[in-house]
């Protein structure tokens, strides 16, 4: 059951929005944007409700314990109520009402990729999914191609870019941690770290923390009181993606 | 652990292909031409495929020769081809107002390799590995971090700082490759094809900023600065 919910809570934005790029029109994108963003909460709520331990699938590659379903519940909410919100805004942009379903098919791949973030088990995919949120919301920033729009969407993929690939030495040196304690070559799953980790050497995990929460937090926006102006030029482009937990 | 019962002659080539592509780091730092800075990049992403292979035949790590040849190929050419297409149709040759002059840039990026190697010594230490390749491998891959980091902070061209980028990247991986030779291949590979898409992003893009701002320096991107 709860393997069916999770390929359901990751399929429904993909499918919506590769309904959105094949149909064209911009009423049936809304819908189908919709439809999968309730998809996606009705999901997210059932694994709230099945999952008790770690469920673990996939080879391993994807888990579902009860962090990651709170996490997909928040993200799914979200997700939910910025598509009920788009609906209503973006009709407003009359000049762009030919480019809409390139905006939800956007729209949908982001709810995605910050959907298979929290349920990834090991931590180099997990890098990859975080990645991949960058790359789609760059091109929503910069949807409505002002200059405003398009300064917004370079200064934010500059900044998150550099901002992860601290967060990926980090990851390096996590993997280097380990594999002086397991070796040379191991998966690098929560639980493989978690059991290691007391056997790491204190000096190069304290690094590779400190690059991590600075990587991932240039991401998440813990920098935000340092660049208020590049947050509020975001958000000030596009004010319903700020909420967006990322 | 590989590093430990390295031959001489294999730490010894680590160490020239490792300091070959901190140099090159430092041809980009040295100039204003926009193709130096993709020649230097090129050449360095080679160094790195060339590190890929001897990691490989020393450690017999057989997967790592893939590895080197996608690198070659996909850091090699392909991305330096990407980026040389937006180069061209930009009609951009050099940076036209640097902050910071290349000189003063070299001498504060050698100040950015003692840092690094500060920091670097002193997790060999810790580690029980001072002296060894890992100490050299693990300045080279903070360097080339703070290089691409020093790239980013004083070039205004949109080509040098996707160029900074990918120095970050370039150190990561060259790290990567002698300290964790071991890492699975997955992940590698999906590492290697991020880039690409990475730098397809960053081509869409600078062609919106040509479009819509009329230029690809950062000095023109001025609108929301507080």
């Amino acid at each position: 059951m709860i393997e069916t919910w999770s390929v359901v809570i990751v399929i429904a934005p993909v499918a919506a929005a590769a309904i959105c790029a094949a149909s064209r029109r911009a009423r049936v994108a809304e819908y189908a944007n919709l439809a999968a963003s309730i998809v996606c909460v009705v999901a997210a709520v059932s694994l709230v409700c099945t999952v008790k331990d770690g469920h673990r699938f996939l080879r391993d590659y994807v888990v579902v314990d009860a962090l990651a379903a709170w996490t997909l519940v928040c993200t799914a909410l979200v997700y939910c109520l910025a598509s009920i919100y788009a609906v209503g805004y973006m009709r407003l942009l009359a000049e762009e009402r030919e480019r809409l379903p390139n905006f939800y098919a956007l729209f949908a791949l982001f709810a995605a990729t910050m959907i298979c973030g929290p349920i990834m088990n090991n931590i180099g995919v997990y890098w990859i999914a975080i990645e991949l949120t960058t790359l789609v919301s760059t091109f929503l920033v910069g949807f409505e191609r002002g200059q405003e729009a398009i300064e917004a969407a370079w200064k934010y993929i500059i900044v998150v870019s550099a901002g992860i690939s601290l967060a990926l030495l980090g990851t390096v040196l996590f993997y280097w941690a380990g594999s002086l304690v397991i070796g040379p070559t191991y998966d690098m799953t929560w639980d493989t770290l978690r059991r290691a980790a007391p056997r790491m050497n204190p000096a190069l995990t304290q690094m590779a923390f400190l690059l991590v929460l600075v990587g991932y937090g240039t991401k998440a926006g813990v920098d935000g009181g340092r660049n208020p102006t590049l947050n509020g030029g975001v958000s000030q482009e596009f004010g319903m993606f700020s909420s967006f937990p990322g | 652990m590989l590093l430990a019962h390295l031959s001489p002659l294999a730490a010894s080539l680590f160490s020239l292909l490792a300091i070959g592509s901190l140099l090159l780091a430092f041809v980009m730092l040295g100039s204003r031409w926009l193709k130096d800075y993709l020649l230097a990049f090129m050449a360095e992403s080679w160094l790195i495929a060339a590190l890929s292979g001897a990691v490989g035949y020393y450690g017999n790590y057989r997967e790592l020769y893939l590895i080197a040849l996608l690198t070659a190929f996909f850091r090699g050419l392909v991305l330096p081809y990407l980026i040389w297409r937006i180069i061209i149709r930009l009609e951009v040759e050099r940076e036209l107002h640097v902050i910071l002059q290349p000189s003063s840039s070299i001498v504060l990026g050698a100040l950015l390799v003692l840092f690094a190697f500060v920091v670097s010594n002193h997790l060999g230490n810790a580690l029980g590995l001072g002296g060894t390749v890992v100490v050299l491998a693990l300045t080279v891959m903070l360097s080339m971090k703070l290089i691409g980091f020093l790239m980013l902070a004083v070039r205004h061209e949109a080509i040098s700082q996707v160029l900074g980028l990918l120095i970050l990247e370039n150190g990561i991986f060259l790290g990567s490759q002698i300290l964790v030779p071991g890492m699975p291949m997955l992940i590698e590979l999906v590492l290697l094809f991020d880039l690409l898409v990475i730098v397809v992003s960053f081509g869409v893009l600078v062609r919106y900023l040509v479009a819509h701002v009329g230029s690809t320096s950062s000095r023109e991107l001025r609108r929301l600065v507080g």
